[in-house]
């Protein structure tokens, strides 16, 4: 339903639209075009007698006024229009408290989807800066290192229990932090070391070389002391394999 | 006096016997097959002789970026013991330099290639570019050689750069514009081309003259 109702107020008209809501089925919705009996002639006797003292009205001529004010338009269709003119000292109150109320309503209020364009970040909370975490890491080798313990227990994890590689003969090489693999059960007292290029380097006790393996392609080179330790170590790693190739 | 002479003859020829008998290598040395024999399967010095996988530029940076959230000194464990040491990388699609410093993918690849034929590519690659604006630098390549640096950037945990120093670089393949195949394959074509466009300028004009325009 809709009213219209007028507000004199010190010389201003004010039109007020009321939308009510309407009970939903209800029957207000169709009922204007039910038929068309006595209270619909009233209803439109009523509606052009409106319109006529409205068109009277607004051609009536009236007196002049000077000044300086606010005009609104407040609805305006072809060449009608209704609105309001306020003076200047009429419309800064007006303006005033309008301010006033958009700003405590903007206080008060706690949702801000309504403002269309809004903006969240979200920040780490301690007071960080939120400047983008840059994380370096570099590793260098020279040609000839040797992995150290923890690559060697990563790299080869599968071959190793205990922190110990198993070799075929029995005994075993002990993995140590700096990456030396110590024979342990073991006619042979040494260690090993596996080079970056995949060769292995077999040492005694006292650092003396005693047997170097080189991949080559699909073969291997042996390059070893001319003693029986040496031949031992190799029978050591390889098992009987070696023997039989002499 | 002969008695004298034999005596210092002798003395000569002993030493001589004597530092021959030194220059014998002092070690066994041996080239076989050793890991190839059926039963040498699963001997755990054989996985170690073994050559690494091949990576390729895709694989090196998912392994790199897996490693965003990892602990620094692990990190740099892991990175020692997959990418550093004796590596052939493949399918890196670079344009051809020099110095050889290869973009490909987020990552920076500097080669130490020693082959003086390299050299020549390049040469080759400039000159046939001079004769024709259209020639593309660009070529997918493999590489085998010895990674000595490995260096990796992250922000906001994501992996940004990576950075590969290669030393004793070969290019094992390499793929252009016009040719594909190993450095002496791909410089004889190119030569092969610019003799053609030089021929190609020489006699245009001359014979037919509705031929092709001399170019490339």
């Amino acid at each position: 339903m809709i009213e219209y109702s007028d507000l004199d107020r010190g010389g201003l008209h004010i039109v007020c639209i009321h939308d009510e809501p309407e009970h939903l089925g209800g029957h207000s919705m169709s009922s204007p075009f039910k038929g068309l009996g006595r209270g619909a002639k009233n209803r439109r006797r009523v509606v052009a007698v409106f319109l006529l003292a409205s068109v009277t009205l607004f051609t009536l001529p009236s007196p002049a006024h000077g000044g300086v004010g606010i005009s609104f338009d407040i609805f305006s269709v072809g060449p009608l229009s209704f609105g309001v003119d306020l003076a200047l000292e009429e419309a800064f109150p007006l303006a005033a408290l309008f301010i006033v109320g958009k700003a405590l309503f903007s206080f008060f209020s706690s949702d801000s989807r309504d403002s269309g364009d809004s903006y969240s970040a979200s920040y780490p909370s301690g007071g960080l800066s939120s400047a983008p975490v840059i994380v370096t890491s570099r590793v260098t080798i020279d040609r000839d290192d040797h992995l150290h313990g923890e690559p060697i227990r990563i790299k080869y994890n599968e071959l190793i229990h205990d922190n110990r590689i198993n070799l075929p003969r029995g005994g075993c090489l002990e993995i140590s932090d700096d990456g030396k693999m110590i024979f342990r059960n073991s006619s042979f007292s040494g260690y090993a070391y596996i080079h970056y290029n995949h060769t292995l380097s077999v040492w005694d006790d006292k650092g003396t070389p005693v047997l170097v393996v080189v991949p080559q392609g699909d073969q291997t080179l042996i390059l070893q002391e001319k003693s029986p330790r040496a031949s031992e170590v190799l029978g050591i790693l390889f098992g009987s394999v070696v023997r039989k190739l002499g | 006096m002969k008695n004298q002479w034999l005596a210092v003859s002798g003395l000569i020829l002993s030493m001589i016997a004597s530092s021959v008998h030194a220059q014998k290598a002092p070690c066994r040395e041996k080239l076989i097959k050793l890991c190839d024999v059926k039963d040498q399967n699963g001997n755990p010095i054989c996985e170690i002789l073994k050559q690494d996988a091949v990576e390729d530029p895709e694989s090196i940076a998912q392994f790199l970026g897996s490693l965003s959230g990892v602990s620094e000194p692990l990190r740099e464990d892991l990175m020692c013991a997959r990418l550093l040491g004796n590596k052939r990388i493949v399918n890196l699609q670079v344009s051809l330099t020099s110095p050889p410093v290869f973009y490909s993918g987020q990552g920076r690849w500097s080669a130490g290639i020693q082959d003086p034929l390299y050299g020549e590519l390049i040469a080759a690659q400039q000159k046939l570019a001079d004769l024709d604006k259209k020639v593309s630098d660009q070529a997918v390549v493999d590489i085998a050689g010895f990674i000595t640096s490995v260096s990796v950037k992250y922000a906001r945990g994501e992996l940004s750069s990576f950075n590969i120093d290669i030393t004793q670089a070969e290019l094992k393949s390499i793929k252009t514009q016009y040719a594909t195949g190993n450095l002496d394959a791909i410089v004889q074509a190119l030569r092969l081309k610019i003799k053609e466009a030089y021929k190609a300028y020489m006699i245009t004009g001359l014979e037919n003259k509705k031929g092709k325009p001399p170019g490339i």
